[in-house]
């Protein structure tokens, strides 16, 4: 009888877990700087971690993107369409399972369109490395590169200190908002 | 005799390395083609948002940026997700109303603000994806 009402709970805690959305947006640049925006404008080419929701370092896959500059999109969860296909059946699953996702870390690189300052960026001042969070992925992917690193968020904000004044070139940030919605923008 | 049969093993021979090569060519030519696929864009770079939608998108932006005058990386994951269900609220329901959803559906059909939300987050996902 007890093991029956512990496995009824279980199945109830499951049910009742919700997705993540996770909307992912390159705002470089739709606000002038003076509004807390920045200078540059970007296209991204971003390699996503991305796991499900809940999962170790060890579940993380990778989605890769070529994010222009003003456009966002949404990983809504498991069923999603990645390549066409749905992204759990693109790790692998035999079905288009709606599970929850969570993102751990990413690398990128990308291509500055604003002329004439800074193109192409200089390696400097290019957001190279890792970007992780602490709460799934620190212990095998140590965040090498953001200024500001909690278990569930990250920035990284890019400054050229060889002017002066030293400008802010762009910020690439992590955030979730609980079981709300996660971001991850480049601006 | 011998010619006959050293010149079909070189016959055979070159038949055999054609066809590697050819492999090899079209799995080079499949792996360009997957790397290619990968870096697919997948956002759309003019959605037809409606008003509300423009606003949930405003406000999204407002929020990924860390603009809202707070610092949410100084939040716990539970203040950070009260403040998202509650500044997307207004939105999250204006868009459910444009999209047929009645008040008797909504109380009938999702059970709280965080349903709301995501199910907001669907609709305007078919407006900000490619493919969805």
């Amino acid at each position: 009888m007890r093991n029956l009402f512990y496995t009824l709970l279980l199945l109830l805690c499951t049910s009742m877990s919700f997705a993540v959305p996770i909307v992912v947006s390159n705002q470089s640049p739709t606000l002038p700087p003076m509004l807390g925006a920045y200078i540059t404008e970007y296209d991204v080419e971003a390699h996503l971690g991305i796991l499900k929701d809940g999962g170790t370092c060890e579940d993380t896959f990778m989605l890769s993107y070529f994010i222009t500059a003003g456009t966002s999109f949404v990983l809504l969860d498991g069923t999603s369409l990645y390549n066409g296909v749905c992204i759990s059946q693109y790790i692998g699953l035999p079905t288009c399972d709606p599970f929850p996702l969570d993102h751990n870390g990413q690398r990128m690189g990308v291509t500055v369109l604003s002329p004439p300052l800074y193109t192409p960026l200089p390696w400097y001042l290019s957001p190279n490395g890792f970007y992780a969070t602490t709460e799934n992925s620190i212990d095998c992917h140590p965040n090498g590169e953001a200024d500001i690193i909690t278990p569930t968020s990250y920035e990284k904000l890019l400054i050229d200190t060889t002017v002066n004044p030293p400008v802010e070139l762009l910020k690439i940030s992590y955030i979730r908002f609980g079981n709300a919605l996660a971001t991850i923008d480049y601006e | 005799m011998r010619k006959i049969v050293l010149l079909s093993t070189a016959l055979f021979g070159a038949l055999i390395v054609i066809s590697c090569e050819d492999n090899e060519s079209s799995l080079q030519n499949e792996t360009l083609e997957r790397n290619n696929k990968s870096y697919t864009v997948q956002a759309n770079s003019s959605p037809e948002f409606s008003s509300a939608e423009k606003d949930f998108h405003n406000k999204i932006l407002a929020l990924s940026g860390n603009r809202m005058g707070e610092d949410f990386h100084n939040m716990t994951d539970q203040q950070r997700e009260d403040y998202a269900i509650n500044y997307l609220k207004e939105d999250s329901y204006r868009i459910l109303k444009e999209n047929g959803y009645t008040t008797e559906r909504l109380s009938k059909e999702l059970k709280s603000d965080l349903e709301v939300l995501h199910k907001a987050l669907y609709y305007y996902s078919l407006k900000t994806n490619l493919n969805p």
